[in-house]
């Protein structure tokens, strides 16, 4: 036996250890902390609009590449809202209440939908006004909420068993550094399929045209 | 006898004053047990033959019977969005009490389970057309273009929805199967290719309300349209145009009408008849002249409740108006004998003639316990207990409760028959003239005409029938069977043979979701050998996939799909796809014996030979709603006019019988005659049709007539003292006056009655006093030249 070998192998088993423990001490969660909680709460509630570009990549296993694409992204206190891509393609929707217009770039004009008969707009609008509000009360209702990042905040929401939808397995959120609006959130899927959206250039409180919100031709 | 009897309670008044109280009693007692049923079986013919009552069973199956229509149209500067989202808003704003549900189009979800359901069902329902169309977009073309779509669509939120459904079906072949789907769209005028019931010009949209509201039910009804009122005013902006289509509208209107028409007409029979009373009556005792005849109302009713299971309300209805042939009755001896001589001979004198006028009546109505029409064989028990009792209410009661007069002169009065020849001659010439009118006049069998119609209601329809096709008119057809499935494969059955007719695209049929076993196999192996076939396409399409950038495993889904053996289609496999509505709403479960599968079929020009083809299948049956209508409207009319023949024939018995001399028993008849005639000429004249309610005032001009021509006869044989003429007028005028003010109305049913009562009656009336006693002198001066 060459103890020398043997030396060298221990070392390797205690390091990958020693590692992985490391790497467990950074992924570690806990709950959110009430102070932490306030912090989000009164910073979200001076936001009355936003506006900011975002980059969205989709890593899916259906793609052996990321898909990534451009958009824009508009909200209004209390329940308005505009998600658009620009690039590679054009489509997007608006919300005012639970009414709202969808677009593609393929067909001239825009579809009217109610949230009630449209489950899946329905689900997608919750999780947008979700961020967009960083309504934590809502989220705390709807997600089990871990604390993974302090600095800039970072949750982990959670949805309880058999709801989420039939995709949504959990959700990670990073704030901005004053804990008022959102800069990346990932959306992870139970097949192991992931979004992830980087907001840019977010402006928050100035003022936005009514019709941004009233349908495709808003801007 | 009578005299007798006249004597005997003339010593024990307050006995008899007892006895008709108890009779009063029982009569309102029995009133009140019976519960008359408001519907139209009654009217239904039932002999053996007919296949009418039959029909009329199976059309309360009709699907659409019960439902309320809202047509939405965009006018003026509205655009297509807006129409959308006003359908939308307009059927969420309907929700709530009343109303079960709204629908505004083909059930054609566009997720969840609903998509993979009809992917599972594709294989079964594969026809060659939906092959053809699949090699369309099989081309490198469309197949490039189909993968950038699901590209792009994933990189949109609704992907994290859609992800699942776009591998396990690429291509999109849920088309197909939802394609047989639109062919369960009722609407002929909707555009298929919509999955909203959108018209073809796309200015319409169409909104189903279903209501837990039968169309009987006035307050629900009124409840219901003013809900639907609201929520069209709360939702509906200027620029669209909303149009409610129901039976609830007519049973509002209906009822509205006849609220509005009973106001105007008893305030006018109630001040005509008030006249009357204050000019020719002047006693407070003359009440009972109508009190007598209307207590016996009960007593008639009991009796036809104690002969049949159930009793009409059509028949208590027509009941009640016939009773006024039996005011004669108690007129003619509250004149004889409050204005006469010795009580008992005047009743003695008077007993001939009420009891001949009694009996034409009574045998009149025998015969109508003949007819087909259940409702009319209880009209006959009604009427002739009714009659018989109000005879004999006359005889014995009233000669106690007329009083007599204090003028003498009254008293002894000498009638001699006025002879007034010019007068009778031109009047029988207007009678002739009339009566020319008599070949014009149209028999009118459809209850609907008897039914309001307002221009709305009539704008209303229209714009139904031709937008979205006379979808209340389909041809219902039944496909009966021990079970369900026996059902399903006769309903196979029917639609193959419409398929061969070329009128599969006027079938609505649960064949479209649920073929035949031997069918379904049939689409399944052309399913499998299409994509034997068309191995190199599937090939293509994996291999520019992974050119486009999509992973090896992208659409393993799908491939899988593709091996798996196809589902059976039977009536769960479409519950749990979420079409429980749809296929539960063509499937009849309440059969006394077995199972119905309906379908429909729109109206085409030439579709009898079809129809005929249809019901030479065992158990299937076929109920088309105009010839239900024909059926009804020739098997009615021909019983009402064998009716009228027959109890003409009978009355004409019994006067020669009775008077066994020819021109006394033309003389009697006179009345009736040329009361008939100018009331069907005038009908004639003025295009009135005849009808289900005017053949009741026929009834009335017959009864009547014979009344007044017995009694006029009477008075010539044995004039003296006995007032007929008084009495034969005011009889008169109380009819004309309680019918006539009818001619007021604004419902056609009643309106119909008042005309024809008004032509009839007063025909009669005149011919009775003008016409018979000149006649009767002439005849006597004949005899004795």
């Amino acid at each position: 036996m060459d103890y020398r070998l043997i030396a060298v192998r221990l070392w390797v088993v205690f390091a990958i250890t020693g590692l992985l423990w490391n790497a467990g001490a950074v992924c570690a969660s806990e709950p959110l902390p009430e102070s932490m909680a306030e912090q989000i709460r009164s910073s979200a509630a001076q936001v009355d609009t936003l506006s900011s570009d975002f980059v969205q990549e989709k890593f899916l296993s259906m793609f052996a590449e990321t898909l990534t694409s451009q958009g824009r992204f508009y909200y209004q206190r209390p329940d308005q809202l505009r998600w658009e891509l620009t690039a590679p393609v054009g489509s997007g929707f608006v919300l005012h209440g639970d009414r709202g217009e969808r677009w593609h770039e393929r067909v001239d004009g825009s579809e009217p939908f109610r949230l009630e008969d449209d489950p899946a707009m329905s689900l997608i609008a919750e999780q947008l006004f979700a961020w967009a509000r960083a309504d934590l009360d809502w989220l705390k209702a709807h997600y089990t909420i871990d604390l993974i990042g302090v600095d800039p905040i970072c949750l982990r929401l959670t949805p309880p068993e058999g709801q989420g939808g039939a995709f949504l397995d959990h959700l990670l959120i990073q704030f901005a550094d004053s804990a008022a609006y959102v800069t990346e959130v990932e959306i992870h899927e139970h097949d192991g399929d992931y979004t992830r959206i980087l907001f840019s250039q977010t402006e928050m409180n100035q003022p936005l045209a009514t019709q941004l919100f009233s349908g495709r031709e808003g801007l | 006898m009578l005299a007798s009897l006249y004597n005997f309670f003339h010593l024990r008044r307050r006995l008899l004053y007892l006895l008709y109280g108890i009779f009063v009693l029982i009569s309102v007692g029995l009133f009140l047990q019976v519960e008359p049923q408001e519907t139209l079986d009654a009217m239904l013919p039932d002999q053996a033959g007919s296949r009418v009552k039959e029909d009329f069973a199976w059309l309360q199956r009709a699907p659409f019977a019960q439902k309320v229509f809202i047509d939405l149209e965009r006018i003026d500067s509205a655009d297509e969005a807006l129409l959308t989202a006003t359908t939308k808003a307009l059927a969420n704003a309907l929700k709530g009490p009343h109303v079960l549900g709204v629908t505004d189009g083909p059930p054609l979800q566009r997720h969840g389970r609903f998509l993979s359901h009809l992917q599972q069902a594709l294989p079964r329902l594969f026809t060659a057309q939906d092959a053809r169309q699949i090699e369309l977009r099989l081309t490198d073309d469309a197949l490039l273009g189909r993968l950038h779509e699901i590209r792009t669509q994933l990189m949109t939120p609704e992907g994290w929805w859609t992800k699942q459904t776009l591998q396990s079906d690429p291509l999109q072949l849920w088309h197909f199967a939802a394609g047989h789907l639109r062919q369960l769209n009722p609407f002929a005028g909707a555009d298929l290719a919509q999955t909203a019931f959108v018209s073809q010009d796309g200015r319409h949209r169409l909104l189903m309300v279903d209501t837990d509201v039968v169309i009987a039910d006035l307050t629900g009804s009124v409840a219901l349209l003013d809900r639907i009122d609201q929520a069209v005013k709360a939702a509906v902006p200027l620029s669209i145009r909303a149009t409610v289509v129901s039976g609830h509208a007519y049973t509002v209107a209906n009822a509205q009408t006849v609220q509005r028409d009973i106001r105007v007409v008893f305030t006018v029979a109630s001040v005509a008849i008030l006249v009357i009373f204050i000019l020719l009556l002047r006693n407070l005792r003359a009440l009972w002249v109508f009190v007598l005849p209307a207590s016996v109302l009960g007593i008639a009713a009991g009796m036809v409740a104690l002969w049949f299971p159930a009793l009409s309300g059509i028949t208590l209805g027509f009941g009640a108006v016939l009773l006024g042939i039996t005011v004669d009755f108690t007129l003619h001896v509250f004149f004889a004998l409050r204005h006469g001589g010795a009580a008992t001979v005047t009743l003695n004198r008077l007993s001939r003639p009420l009891i001949g006028s009694a009996l034409t009546s009574f045998m009149a109505f025998a015969v109508l316990l003949y007819s087909h029409l259940p409702g009319q064989r209880q009209l006959a028990v009604f009427s002739m207990t009714a009659i018989a009792a109000a005879l004999l209410l006359a005889l014995v009661v009233m000669p106690h409760l007329c009083g007599r007069s204090q003028s003498v002169m009254a008293r002894s009065r000498e009638e001699q028959p006025h002879h007034k020849p010019g007068w009778t001659f031109l009047w029988l010439v207007v009678v002739a003239l009339c009566a020319l009118g008599c070949p014009q006049v149209q028999f009118d069998g459809d209850l609907r005409s008897l039914s309001v119609q307002s221009q709305s209601l009539d704008q209303g329809e229209q714009l139904m029938k031709q937008v979205w096709g006379d979808v209340r008119s389909q041809t219902l057809i039944f496909a009966t069977g021990a079970t369900v499935d026996d059902a399903l494969m006769r309903n196979s059955h029917v639609a193959a043979l419409v398929a061969e007719d070329g009128q599969s695209d006027a079938l609505v049929s649960l064949a479209t979701l649920i073929p035949a076993d031997n069918v379904q196999q049939e689409n399944v192996n052309r399913w499998q050998q299409f994509w034997t076939e068309h191995r190199e396409a599937l090939e293509r399409f994996l291999r520019l996939a992974t050119e486009q950038g999509f992973s090896a495993s992208a659409f393993e889904p799908f491939l899988l799909e593709l091996k798996n053996e196809p589902a059976h289609l039977d009536l769960s496999f479409w519950r749990d796809a979420g079409l429980g509505t749809v296929v539960d709403g063509l499937l009849v479960d309440d059969l006394a014996n077995g199972k119905a599968i309906l379908s429909l079929l729109h109206h085409t020009v030439g579709q009898e030979a079809l129809q005929t083809s249809l019901e030479s299948i065992a158990g299937v049956r076929v109920v088309d709603q105009g010839r239900f209508r024909q059926q009804l409207s020739a098997q009615v009319g021909a019983d009402f006019s064998r009716f009228i023949l027959r109890a003409l024939l009978v009355v004409v018995i019994v006067l020669v019988v009775w008077y066994r001399r020819l021109s006394d028993v033309l003389l009697a008849l006179l009345p009736v005659a040329c009361g008939l005639l100018a009331m069907f000429g005038l009908m004639g004249w003025f295009g009135l049709p005849f009808n289900l309610f005017n053949v009741i005032a026929a009834i009335l001009v017959v009864g009547l007539g014979v009344d007044y021509g017995i009694f006029m006869l009477n008075r010539c044989h044995y004039g003296r003292g006995m007032h007929t003429d008084q009495a034969v007028l005011v009889s008169a005028l109380t009819t004309l006056a309680g019918f006539g003010s009818l001619t007021l109305a604004r419902h056609p049913a009643m309106s119909s009655i008042g005309l024809t009562v008004l032509f009839g009656i007063s025909t009669a009336v005149i011919t009775a006093l003008l016409v018979i006693p000149s006649v009767y002198v002439w005849v006597g001066r004949q005899r004795r030249s």
